[in-house]
């Protein structure tokens, strides 16, 4: 299957969601190379760093969803939501992660709903899963405000990993 | 957003990968025939890989091509424009795996990858890496007409490079 697919750009209150580019990468790279990126499997180096931005960015020609930069009113990135797919992913998985300074503004809950209720709205996904760091509390809060319940059963790929289910509502 | 071209030559359709070609690929990858391209590779590793082949198109406007047989639509490999902060240059890779090999199938499709790459992209110049040791790909890219370029940065310090020149 070959999907002929438009990337999205989402824009909300504060935020536009737009496809990775390859100067997004310095400070992906970066990001991944802090401690920061525990929660995302870093830190990391260049190599594994280039996998996961190709890894972001190839989901859409392959799955037809994927990751999205999110971008301040300037243009600025601030990280990234991302909708993964794929050998590594029991099932496909609402992430997000926040470069260090733009935490506790609540954009990762914006981005995420935003990206979530597109993937609801144009995939024919319906339901999607977020894995969660136990100890990670932001992005379990950011979970929780999504709306997300916890499913105990659910696979994970790490045993540490909290599932949180994110269910499409009919409309 | 770039759209990959849909390559044809003699025996050979090449087009862009597509969710279907990973399990062939990631098989190659995991096994001791791709250690010339850095293998033998876990499914991470070769899930990395194949998302940099197909990433590559949107990032930089060139990537890989799954190289099928026309004739049976059976995939053979893949031929690649790699480029990112891995590869000091613009580098052109093929791979081919079990059972297709001694076919000249690698060098029709970088053949025409490469005319692709120096006509419609105009790049300048291309380049191939490759382990002294490896000389089945030595000879493709000879036949290629590429020539041995000592200076030339490389990801590997054994590795040889090969360089295509354009603008002829």
């Amino acid at each position: 299957m070959t999907f002929q697919f438009q990337v999205p750009t989402l824009r909300t209150h504060r935020l536009t969601l737009r496809m990775p580019r390859i100067s997004d990468f310095p400070a992906y790279t970066a990001f991944l190379a802090s401690d920061r990126s525990a929660g995302v499997g870093g830190p990391m180096g260049l190599d594994k760093a280039w996998a996961y931005f190709c890894h972001d960015t190839a989901l859409w020609a392959l799955f037809g969803h994927g990751a999205l930069m999110i971008e301040d009113s300037t243009g600025v990135a601030l990280g990234q939501v991302g909708v993964n797919a794929g050998p590594l992913f029991p099932e496909p998985e609402l992430g997000w992660f926040l470069y260090a300074g733009h935490e506790h503004h609540g954009f990762a809950t914006e981005a995420a709903a935003s990206l979530r209720d597109w993937t609801f709205a144009n995939t024919a996904l319906p339901t999607l899963v977020s894995y969660v760091d136990r100890n990670n509390m932001p992005s379990t809060r950011v979970a929780e405000r999504l709306g997300a319940a916890l499913d105990p059963t659910a696979p994970r790929p790490d045993p540490g990993d909290l599932v949180y289910r994110h269910t499409k509502v009919q409309p | 957003m770039t759209t990959a071209p849909i390559l044809q030559t003699r025996r050979l359709t090449l087009r862009k990968p597509r969710m279907s070609d990973f399990p062939g690929f990631a098989a190659f990858l995991a096994s001791d025939s791709a250690k010339g391209v850095g293998g033998p590779f876990t499914l991470p590793g070769a899930w990395g890989y194949f998302c940099h082949e197909t990433a590559l198109w949107d990032l930089v406007g060139h990537g890989a091509l799954m190289i099928e047989l026309t004739a049976t639509g059976e995939q053979v490999g893949s031929v690649s424009l790699s480029a990112g902060p891995l590869f000091p240059g613009t580098d052109l890779g093929w791979l081919v795996y079990d059972g297709h090999t001694g076919q000249g199938y690698a060098t029709e499709a970088a053949l025409a990858v490469r005319d692709w790459a120096l006509s419609v992209l105009a790049l300048p110049a291309l380049i191939s890496y490759i382990d002294p040791a490896n000389t089945v790909s030595r000879r493709v890219a000879e036949r290629l007409g590429a020539v041995i370029d000592k200076a030339a940065p490389r990801p590997i310090p054994t590795d040889l490079v090969y360089r295509y020149w354009g603008g002829a």
